[in-house]
């Protein structure tokens, strides 16, 4: 169906794609699996003509595909699921699939003809959408169905999803492989690209699993199990299941109640309370764009909540910036490393001080005692094993994993009592992964206070103590992680059958 | 991937070039050519040079006269008194066999870094084209006492210095008078019934209003009833390098019955003529014979400032000994320093009482018989 | 238990020797000179065949260029006399510049620098050396205000670009106004008088000419600008807040009061700047006034990649670029243009990054640090 031979595409002296072979039968969902940064993206925009390839040749049916731009792809039948959406907000479900290729005639647009396409599309793919729907008032997952859709409209018979599972709750998930299922039983051929093995397992035929911009492997899913594939992706044995020590949550150490924060377009947290003890780690799942963001910075004086109150240790804090908050053992590790965690341009030292480079260690009478600063800097990279080990590198020139573990290395300085991680491990190596949760679970065995917000559920479930779920700025389930089960969570994260669904705002605390 | 590359290099390197080369057609410094423009308006002006040109004879030995000037910011190509001042070193530099070098202003600050280096060079005499370097020429001229400077439109009271001043209200009351006269006949350009007539004028101070107080009493001497619409482009430099408002004002003075305007404000006067050739009236140039330089717009005439005549002059005292330092030189008409250029182009609309009109009030000037206002009377 | 308590810093283990530092600091002065100097050589190989077609020869009109820039003390002279105002109109758009904010407002703050030092200098009583220097001080002061009213708007949403724009026109016609009304001086040059001989900054001396103590005092103020930027606790906020004003606001600085301070120093660089050009160099503030010190400084700084030490070098590469037109349109037949030209094209390729990254590949990038201008626009 389609081949790729010797691709191979280099970035100025880093190889993206070295040499990729990949084939994709008709009829199959063959999976892409790789790390952060292994190089699956790079694949398939080379595929999907938005790069070009320096060598190596693609076929499709035998034949020379001749792709240079998307849309020779899109002529060849292959459609494409991008993990950003490209969406218009402002159109319905069906000007947003038809837009570009507009039924009618002339500047016409036959809004009804497009609508009946969309309509009857959906029917026979089971893809549940309302065509005359406004798309900026849909959820994620239908939101996706769209994206899916476009490429159906195009008669696309080779679909690549990119990452399509980061956004959804677990059943929406489900939902979506059986869908795909059901076009693969009509023919289609589906790439799906993720770095989760465990769903590869359930969905797909074949895996294909790339490192370092080369081809591992390709197995049958049937005849491998998550090991294995753990064991490709990242080139040594892991440990899977994270050891969790029995710790004993001891006192209250942060109490939120009331909360309401506005973000960027209105509310965005509407009346959360929650309780963070000491020697407890409290995993906030849910999907992104809940809240959670605005929860974390306003719990770490970033952004200054509307109403409600923040206590860190019996003491009102609501009122104070990040700096005051820091200043009584208050650490964050915010959700953007680029923008928010580090200034790229900056050196290691320079981004190791940036919230305390105030104390008198590190300057005095407003003069930067810069020794003193290299000297800490040095022994928290030493501390932390970032690479490359030079305080006077820019950290816009360190990989993910180690800019992620520069800043966990600067907030877990000098033993915070609170510790609040929105999604530590987002976008880094699996060894960073580890290192990060090994961190976390230290400082819980330490005795700190920890909030994990996370996206990733797997994550939550093997690190925290009690799971809160966040649904549209509130928190609308919260269960011992012992009790939790991904099909309850699942739900809480959809909006559904939480305990107090009903109830208007009422009192959302978490209690223990 | 290396083709590519140096394609596009070449293919900016040709851009920057062609940048270049446009620009410098338009103001090119050299010392020769740049000049051509204001030299060529020097012959159109005709015989009225031939004064000045005798002393070309009598000169001894003006062969190692080194003579010099600094442009003020305006630089060479201003088709007005930096060409025009150019164009009398070119006459000296021809006639007089003298050498000359033109140092062009970037920056106020080089006023005083351009009159150095060239006294430091021996240069005499050096004139400061501009009454913007009279700072300057205070400042320069006394480290330098052997040499001689001149400074044009100001007065420097150092001993070493001649300060040229121009009677441009004795030429601006020509041009009055043909106005006067002109606005009463009736031509495709000009409206018998409304004896109205305009002065548009650059930036608004004594030197300008010396250009308006000539006009008006020049139209008032032969049209007492005429009415004079006056407007300024502004009060900074910028008015006079701003024929946008030029033209505004252009109409507006037409709207109100003007149908010959006559203005003092440098490029602004741009704005005018393409206003008097959209709406078919006449204007009337000034410094130079703006008719010549603009066929087909109805120019009427120009009032001529020949700060070329008065360059040439000077140099030829200074190779005669005679140099007028500490003086303040005038050149009004009797001196050939102002006059009014020929009518040219229309001339066939210009009845001869008019010429004759002109030509008396000329000699009414000269001889004394008129005096001609420098502030616009109230 | 509190956070507070980071473990004992040793401050001897961050220590580096001074061999080590040397070698850094010239390896990076070496890489940030790079992308000027190719732009430079660029510039002048254009110019050979602008030299060509204006029939002259290339070698003589170099060599004038650099004897007129730098081949004599009366040269040297005017190139510090040019370079002056240049080094504090180029750290009026650096200094913004790292604090994320694009200053094209240079041109205003220093003709309001330039006529509030006259002013003091034209009206107050007392010594000389005195008056000169409450006359710098009140130059700077005026040239802070213009800078914090745009530092002002910002806060409430008015971008600073458009402001910035709109105040040069205010500044430099209300400098017109003030020096032809209330402060009018005799002379034929419109404009302010003269400040008494005292107050006037004394020149350098030594056959440098019109080449004053302004100079001294800019080099003075970019080493300030250093100490400020990037050894204090301030200049590490305000270079925060340009970078990434995310990390600002999450590690608690204040953005708003950062960009703040930096377009007012900014505008308090350009004001004194304009304060020592019309104390020291003209003595007054005449109404053709300095032209475009303050947007040259915007080239300066791009030049100078927005260091203090590249804004030095800058202004002098800009003063000497000048000064050695003059001397090679004395000497040959070049036009004086010919400098703006060379001028152009170093500062089309050096803030052209992409076009040069294109050029000399993709490594060429980090040379051009510090001069990316969707950094300061985009605030």
């Amino acid at each position: 169906m389609l081949e790729m031979r010797g691709v191979t595409k280099a970035f100025g002296s880093t190889v993206a794609n070295d040499s990729i072979d990949l084939e994709l039968r008709k009829g199959e969902i063959h999976g892409l699996l790789g790390e952060n940064g292994a190089g699956k993206s790079t694949l398939v925009k080379i595929l999907y003509g938005l790069y070009k390839a320096d060598e190596g040749e693609i076929y499709i049916d035998g034949e020379p595909a001749g792709i240079t731009t998307p849309s020779d792809a899109v002529d060849r039948g292959i459609g494409m699921v991008h993990q950003h959406f490209m969406l218009v907000p402002t159109l319905s479900v069906a000007e947003n699939v038809v837009l570009g290729a507009e039924p009618g005639q002339g500047p016409r647009l036959d809004i009804a003809a497009a609508e009946r396409a969309v309509r009857d599309l959906s029917e026979r793919y089971g893809l549940r959408v309302d065509p005359t729907a406004n798309v900026g008032h849909l959820s994620v997952g239908v939101q996706q169905r769209v994206e899916v859709l476009k490429t159906l409209y195009r008669d696309a018979r080779i679909l690549v999803l990119d990452e399509p599972t980061a956004v959804l709750t677990p059943q929406e998930t489900d939902e979506l492989f059986t869908v795909l299922r059901g076009f693969v039983d009509e023919g289609l051929s589906i790439i799906l690209i993720t770095h989760k093995l465990g769903e590869l397992l359930g969905v797909s035929d074949r895996i294909t699993v790339i490192r370092d911009g080369k081809v591992v492997d390709t197995v049958v899913t049937s005849e491998t199990d998550e090991a294995e594939l753990a064991r490709l992706m990242v080139g040594r044995e892991v440990v899977l299941q994270v050891a969790k020590e029995d710790v004993e949550a001891g006192d209250v150490r942060m109490e939120a109640s009331d909360l309401i924060v506005d973000g960027a377009s209105g509310e965005a947290v509407s009346g959360v309370g929650l309780e963070i003890r000491s020697g407890e780690i409290l995993g906030v799942a849910g999907v992104d764009g809940n809240g959670q963001v605005e929860l974390a910075e306003a719990l770490a004086g970033v952004r200054q909540p509307r109403s409600g109150r923040i206590e860190l240790a019996g003491e009102d804090v609501t009122a104070l910036d990040s700096a005051a908050m820091r200043a009584r053992g208050l650490a964050y590790v915010p959700e953007d490393r680029g923008g928010k965690g580090l200034v790229g341009e900056f050196t290691l030292a320079e981004n190791f001080v940036l919230k305390t480079y105030r104390r008198s260690m590190f300057s005095k009478i407003g003069w930067l005692l810069r020794n003193a600063i290299r000297a800490f800097a040095r022994r928290r990279i030493d501390a932390f094993d970032v690479r490359p080990p030079n305080p006077q590198a820019s950290a816009a020139s360190l990989s993910g994993g180690n800019q992620q573990k520069v800043i966990v290395a600067r907030e877990l300085a000098g033993e915070p009592d609170v510790l609040i991680a929105n999604q530590p491990t987002r976008g880094v190596d699996v060894g960073a992964i580890e290192f990060i949760h090994g961190q976390l679970l230290e400082q819980r065995e330490r005795g700190a206070a920890i909030l994990l917000i996370s996206l990733e559920l797997d994550e939550i479930r093997q690190l925290a103590d009690r799971i809160a779920v966040m649904y549209d700025g509130r928190i609308v389930g919260e269960i011992d992680a012992a009790d939790a089960t991904d099909e309850q969570l699942g739900l809480w994260m959809a909006g559904r059958g939480g305990p107090d669904e009903d109830q208007p705002t009422g009192d959302d605390r978490v209690r223990s | 991937m290396r083709t590519p590359k140096l394609l596009a290099a070449l293919f900016a390197l040709a851009l920057l070039l062609a940048a270049c080369g446009g620009g410098d057609e338009g103001e090119s410094s050299g010392s020769s050519d740049a000049s051509e423009p204001a030299a060529a308006t020097s012959e159109a002006a005709g015989g009225a040079s031939e004064a000045g040109s005798e002393g070309g004879t009598s000169s001894t030995d003006a062969s190692d006269v080194m003579a010099a000037m600094v442009t003020d910011v305006g630089g060479l190509g201003d088709q007005s008194f930096n060409d025009s001042a150019n164009a009398g070193l070119e006459r000296a530099a021809s006639e007089l066999g003298a050498q000359k070098n033109v140092l062009e202003s970037g920056a106020p600050t080089d006023y005083v870094n351009n009159l150095t280096q060239l006294a430091q060079n021996n240069f005499s005499p050096i004139f400061a084209v501009g009454f913007l370097m009279t700072d300057a020429v205070t400042e320069v001229a006394p480290q330098f006492p052997d040499q001689s400077f001149a400074i044009i439109d100001s007065v420097v009271e150092e001993p070493n210095v001649a300060s040229l001043t121009f009677r441009e209200e004795q030429g601006s009351y020509l041009a009055g008078v043909a106005a006067g006269l002109m606005t009463q006949e009736d031509t495709e350009f000009t409206n018998p019934d409304d004896k109205t007539v305009g002065f548009l004028g650059g930036l608004e101070g004594p030197l300008i209003k010396k250009f308006e107080a000539g006009y008006t009493a020049g139209v008032q001497s032969v049209c007492e009833d005429c009415e004079v619409l006056v407007e300024y482009a502004g009060t900074t430099p910028e008015a006079f390098n701003d024929p946008a408002a030029g033209q505004e004002i252009a109409l507006r003075l037409n709207d109100r019955g003007a149908d010959i305007i006559y203005h003092a404000s440098g490029a602004t006067g741009a704005g005018l003529f393409e206003a008097a050739n959209d709406r078919q009236f006449f204007a009337i140039g000034v410094d130079s014979d703006q008719a010549a330089v603009n066929p087909g717009i109805p120019i009427l005439t120009s009032m001529l400032k020949r700060v070329d005549n008065a360059v040439f002059q000077t140099v030829e005292q200074f190779a005669n000994d005679e140099f007028p330092g500490g003086e303040v030189q005038t050149f009004g008409l009797a001196e050939d320093g102002v006059g009014l250029a020929p009518f040219g182009e229309f001339s066939d609309l210009v009845p001869s009482e008019v010429t004759d009109a002109v030509d008396q009030a000329r000699q009414d000037i000269i001889d004394g018989n008129v005096e001609v206002p420098t502030e616009p009377q109230q | 238990m509190s956070g507070d308590e980071i473990e004992e810093v040793d401050e001897a283990e961050g220590r580096r020797s001074i061999g080590e530092i040397l070698r850094e600091q010239v390896v990076a002065a070496g890489r940030a000179l790079i992308f000027p100097a190719v732009a430079l050589a660029i510039a002048l190989l254009v110019g050979v065949v602008v030299i060509l077609i204006t029939g002259n020869s290339v070698i003589e009109a170099y060599a004038a260029l650099l004897r007129g820039g730098f081949g004599s003390r009366q040269a040297l002279g005017r190139t510090i006399s040019n370079a002056t105002p240049l080094i504090f109109t180029g750290l009026a758009v650096a200094i913004p510049f790292r604090g994320g904010l694009f200053n094209i407002g240079g041109e205003g703050q220093l003709f309001i620098g330039a006529i509030a030092g006259v002013w003091i200098g034209l009206t107050m009583p007392g010594p000389g050396p005195l008056v000169a220097f409450v006359a710098i001080i009140v130059a700077g002061l005026a040239g802070w205000i213009w800078g914090a009213i745009p530092g002002l708007l910002k806060i409430w949403g008015a971008h600073e670009v458009i402001t910035t724009i709109m105040l040069n026109f205010i500044g430099i016609n209300l400098t017109f106004w003030l020096a032809k009304n209330p402060l009018s001086g005799e002379g034929a040059v419109p404009g302010t008088g003269f400040v008494p001989e005292g107050v006037r900054l004394t020149r350098l001396g030594g056959g440098l000419g019109a080449a004053h103590y302004g100079f001294v005092l800019g080099i003075v103020a970019a080493i300030v600008a250093y100490i400020l930027i990037w050894r204090t606790t301030k200049g590490y906020e305000l270079r925060t807040v340009g970078q990434a004003p995310g990390a600002a606001r999450y590690a608690g600085m204040s953005v708003a009061a950062n960009s703040f301070l930096a377009i007012a120093l900014g505008g308090m660089f350009a004001g004194l700047g304009g304060g020592l050009e019309s104390l020291g160099t003209f003595g007054k503030v005449s109404v053709p006034f300095i032209s475009n010190l303050g947007f040259n400084g915007i080239g300066v700084a791009l030049l100078g990649r927005n260091h203090p030490a590249g804004v030095v070098l800058g202004a002098i590469f800009f003063g000497g670029l000048a000064a050695g037109a003059q001397q090679m349109q004395f000497s040959t037949g070049v036009p004086l243009d010919l400098a703006d030209v060379l001028l152009a094209i170093v500062l089309l390729f050096v803030t052209a990054t992409k076009l040069v990254e294109y050029l000399l590949g993709r490594r060429a990038r980090t040379f051009a640090a510090g001069t990316r201008l969707e950094k300061g626009l985009a605030g």
